[in-house]
């Protein structure tokens, strides 16, 4: 009885075992891909980094549009990740973008079939820009209609008040201060009112009046969302309420898009429906394929990214995880595609100790091993290890020194080297290269990242490369989009380090790349993205001289200089240029919005093609 | 007047083997603790449990000169040349006996190290619980009255707390700078210690207080009450004793609860912080990648299964040993 009951014992305790490990497998609550990132458009520049990666991309998943794509149906799509805002004037986010470029009408918007020139989506043409760059004027086409409630025509006092309500504080836009310096346009308000700058002649025509030569920037800019028209008399009531009701109950929007939300249930579930006043010969743009899109998200990122793969019209808003994406790689190529994204960069606030002394900045960059985030984002097929802040498919690469970089000795070798960190130790006061100085308000340097792969393995990085120079650490892991609202993107949280946030350019533009991360006059109290708190005025006046040039050869390489000035500033660790690896299902046609570097709603379609 | 576990054992043991027949002829009686390490010792399962813990402990102890002896690198250790193309962890190789995690660091260096981080809170959670518990359970048996009411209000208090809610709660508001109540609870190993050793000390003391209720009642309390020996000697040198048999058992299987405890709460990520091992956390990186990974699971998985069953077997035959009517 004994020796069975102790191999009894033994084999229970073994099956036991496997049993606990199969059954965690597939229950993991609360993470997602986090290949998703801040920030808005972003150029379709080819995959540079995946040519050395010694992986062929031959075989994989068509994402261009066709012309045979069939209409009807509904498009189901799925994600790790939930939304942060939908209402066009607050949304910032990769994730909240595939919505409203469904539900809202911008000005121009970047098209799968124009991936480098804005094309006219509300407006009925390119803008006039004045000599002295300072005018813009744009005209609007007839016939858009606003979904019910509203059931009216588009004017261009809609677009007035759309410009409007982004400086009002209750809508949270991070972005407007810095890109549209409209004359009169209040630096905080609690209210939306009139801003002098923007005038109305007719009903169909928006003059801007801008406070410096910068109307080729401010074109590219008409593409972001918060540029789709709103409705004044409408609107405003619900813009009165911090934040707005159009953000916390989306589906109160008065749509311009093809799609208008029917329903909403904040990170689970978003149902589109056809919007019946928009018409697809008005717009002109948009084919809008799909009747219906349902989207579930806060799914886990292995089993959405499965289900994906195996199902016919799915399509996965968020990159799938390493295992599964190695897996498609392998075994279902044409359901997988690379799409060009932005950059990682690990943000180090450079107003509080201990990394507001920039040695200790150049210390820390130096001793991290930047290999190890490409690998935790998914190998060289995802990109490759970045030298400074200006990416591959940005123009202004070449000029920043390509995939070289500026030659800076913190960040030359991608292993690191504790050489040059002990040097830069040294610079800052430690002989002994171990900091034994002081910490901010939290006791210790404190790291803030994503709970959701690899934003774990990314903190853990971090970590490793600071405790080899001596740094207490303290990681916090959050859900992603607490992670930009409540700590690396609310200023007064004085987060230290931020290493897993990420940064599409807003348009193909090196001022897209740099201005909003890294320019001291984009920084916002909350919804802020310059993580790293950096108001160094020779970056910002670097920045603006660059977006005021002209002549392109001259622009890019002033921005180049842009570039070499925040790495010279080492505001954050250069991680990862990053591609953005997608799924889709057997069946649909998923097409990559090329300003996104994720699918567009509105081009996909879930009858595939004919 | 006989005490403690001497009383409590000649009690019970009645039977042949309390005796033993020299070959003199002499008639030597046993002692309690041979009586409990005889009947121990023949039960074979809770000894090799008790030989499996105490390797387990010089594992934990000795963690440091161990990977260095099999060769291993260290825990924290990340070593992306260990990881394939996407970046994906290597299974068991002879540099790596259980393979690597998704930083490239080694499995078996880190299910060494999460055995410390293991016994530590457990033995030091159960420690505390065992002390609280007794004192206010033995407390609440001998005074009864309003004391008792108190106490055992107190203990079905904490007994209906949820611990996952107040380890996350605490784990929350301690996790940034100092902690809390003036650093004394800081996030990692203490909040967790405090966390399980408020959850557990209750099912001590109930059992406790139940039967310090019984002692209580008993001549040999009687007689010291009468012979004028203060409650504070009467608990401490009437009660105590014959508690330690009920105190060693219920501790050896609050125990493994508390390793299972620790676990969860790092599962959960409110436990042990990266990047110190932690079985539960080891257990909790490697759930999204258990089918191309499975060695990442599997190990500190079994080391977690082992333990604890171990810690129940040794329960069991501890129940046997000092409680051999009880039967099974």
């Amino acid at each position: 009885m004994r020796p069975f009951r102790l191999t009894l014992t033994l084999i229970v305790a073994i099956v036991c075992a496997f049993a606990i490990a199969a059954c965690g497998s597939s229950n993991k609550s609360s993470s997602s891909s986090g290949s998703s990132s801040s920030g808005g458009t972003s150029s379709s520049g080819g995959t540079s980094s995946t040519g050395s990666s010694g992986l062929s991309l031959a075989g994989l998943a068509n994402t261009k549009p066709a012309s045979n794509e069939t209409t009807g149906g509904t498009l189901h799509v799925i994600s790790a990740e939930g939304w942060e805002h939908l209402d066009p004037g607050a949304s910032y986010f990769q994730i909240d973008y595939l919505v409203v470029y469904a539900t809202q009408t911008p000005l121009y918007e970047f098209t799968p079939t124009s991936p480098t020139k804005p094309v006219p989506l509300l407006a009925a043409g390119p803008p006039t820009i004045s000599a002295d760059a300072k005018t813009v004027t744009v005209h609007i086409k007839h016939g858009f209609r606003f979904s019910p409630p509203v059931n009216r025509e588009v004017t261009s006092k809609d677009v007035a008040y759309a410009f409007e309500r982004m400086f009002n504080s209750n809508v949270q836009n991070g972005y407007a201060s810095g890109y549209y310096p409209i004359v009169g346009a209040p630096t905080s308000a609690t209210s939306d009112k009139p801003i002098s700058g923007i005038t109305t002649p007719d009903k169909y025509t928006v003059v801007f009046h801008l406070t410096k030569p910068f109307g080729g920037t401010f074109y590219q800019a008409l593409t972001l969302p918060g540029t789709a028209a709103m409705p004044a008399g409408y609107a405003d009531s619900f813009d009165k309420s911090s934040p707005s009701k159009l953000d916390s109950d989306p589906t109160k929007q008065a749509f311009t898009g093809p799609y208008m939300i029917q329903s909403y249930q904040a990170g689970r579930q978003l149902v589109l429906v056809r919007n019946p006043n928009w018409s697809r010969s008005v717009d002109g743009v948009r084919p809008a394929y799909a009747d219906k899109i349902i989207w579930s998200a806060g799914n886990d990122p292995t089993v959405a990214a499965r289900q994906t793969l195996a199902s016919t019209n799915l399509l996965m808003a968020d990159g799938p995880p390493n295992n599964v994406l190695k897996s498609a790689y392998f075994h279902n190529k044409s359901q997988l595609s690379i799409a060009p994204l932005g950059m990682y960069y690990a943000a180090l606030n450079t107003t509080v100790p201990p990394f507001n002394n920039i040695n200790l900045r150049k210390a820390a960059i130096a001793a991290q091993d930047r290999q190890a985030y490409l690998l935790a984002r998914g190998g060289k097929l995802v990109g490759s290890v970045a030298t400074h802040f200006i990416y591959p498919e940005v123009a202004g690469f070449q000029e920043s020194g390509g995939f070289s970089g500026f030659g800076q000795d913190y960040v030359s070798n991608p292993a690191g080297s504790m050489t040059v960190a002990c040097k830069y130790m040294k610079l800052a006061g430690y002989p002994n290269c171990k900091y034994t100085g002081g910490y901010g308000q939290y006791g210790s340097v404190l790291i803030v990242g994503s709970n959701s792969d690899p934003g774990p393995q990314e903190m853990q990085i971090v970590q490793n490369g600071l405790q080899k120079l001596g740094f207490k650490t303290t990681i916090k892991a959050v859900p992603q989009q607490t992670m930009y609202s409540k700590f690396c993107g609310y200023v007064k949280a004085r987060v230290n380090v931020c290493p897993t946030a990420g940064w599409i350019e807003d348009f193909p533009d090196p001022y897209g790349a740099l201005f909003v991360p890294f320019s001291g006059e984009a920084i916002v109290p909350v919804n802020n993205s310059n993580w790293a708190d950096l108001n160094d005025p020779k970056v910002n006046k670097a920045i603006d001289s660059a977006a005021a040039i002209t002549n392109e050869s001259q622009r890019l390489q002033a921005f180049a200089q842009a570039d070499k000035q925040i790495v010279d500033d080492a505001a954050a660790i250069p991680e990862v240029w990053a591609n953005n690896p997608l799924v889709e299902g057997t069946k649909v046609k998923g097409v990559l919005d090329p300003s996104n570097d994720d699918w567009d709603l509105t081009f996909s379609s879930p009858m595939g093609t004919s | 007047m006989t005490s403690g576990t001497t009383e409590l054992l000649a009690e019970h043991d009645t039977h042949v083997d309390t005796i033993e027949i020299s070959t003199g002829g002499e008639i030597t009686a046993r002692s309690p603790m041979q009586l409990f390490w005889r009947r121990f010792r023949s039960d074979r399962v809770a000894m090799v449990s008790m030989v499996f813990i105490f390797l387990l402990i010089l594992v934990a102890i000795f963690a440091g000169p161990l990977t260095h002896l099999l060769g291993v690198p260290g825990p924290n250790d990340q070593n992306l040349g260990a990881l394939d193309a996407f970046g994906q962890p290597t299974g068991p190789t002879s540099a790596h006996p259980f393979g690597v995690d998704d930083l490239g660091r080694d499995i078996l260096a880190r299910t060494i190290y999460g055995s410390q981080v293991s016994l530590e809170i457990a033995f030091i959670s159960t420690g505390i619980a065992v002390v609280i518990g007794t004192l206010i359970g033995m407390a609440a048996g001998y005074f009864r009255g309003w004391v008792d009411s108190l106490l055992a209000r107190l203990m079905d208090i904490f007994l209906a707390f949820p611990i996952l809610l107040l380890a996350i709660g605490m784990a929350a508001a301690c996790s940034l700078g100092k902690g809390c109540l003036g650093g004394l609870i800081t996030p990692g190993r203490v909040t967790l210690i405090v966390v399980i050793a408020l959850s557990s000390w209750p099912y001590i003391g109930r059992i406790i207080r139940g039967q310090t209720l019984s002692l209580r009642e008993k001549e040999f309390v009687e007689a010291a009450r009468s012979l004028g020996a203060s409650h504070w000697r009467i608990m401490l040198r009437e009660i105590l004793p014959n508690l330690v048999a009920p105190i060693i058992v219920y501790t050896s299987l609050v125990l493994p609860t508390n390793v299972l405890y620790e676990a969860a709460l790092s599962f959960l990520g409110v436990g042990i912080q990266p990047p110190t091992a932690s079985w539960g956390q080891m257990i909790a990186q490697a759930s999204s990648t258990f089918d191309t990974a499975w060695w990442y699971m599997v190990f500190p998985g079994a080391a977690l299964v082992l333990t604890v069953l171990a810690f129940n077997l040794i329960g069991d035959g501890l129940q046997d040993a000092l409680n051999p009517r009880s039967g099974r």
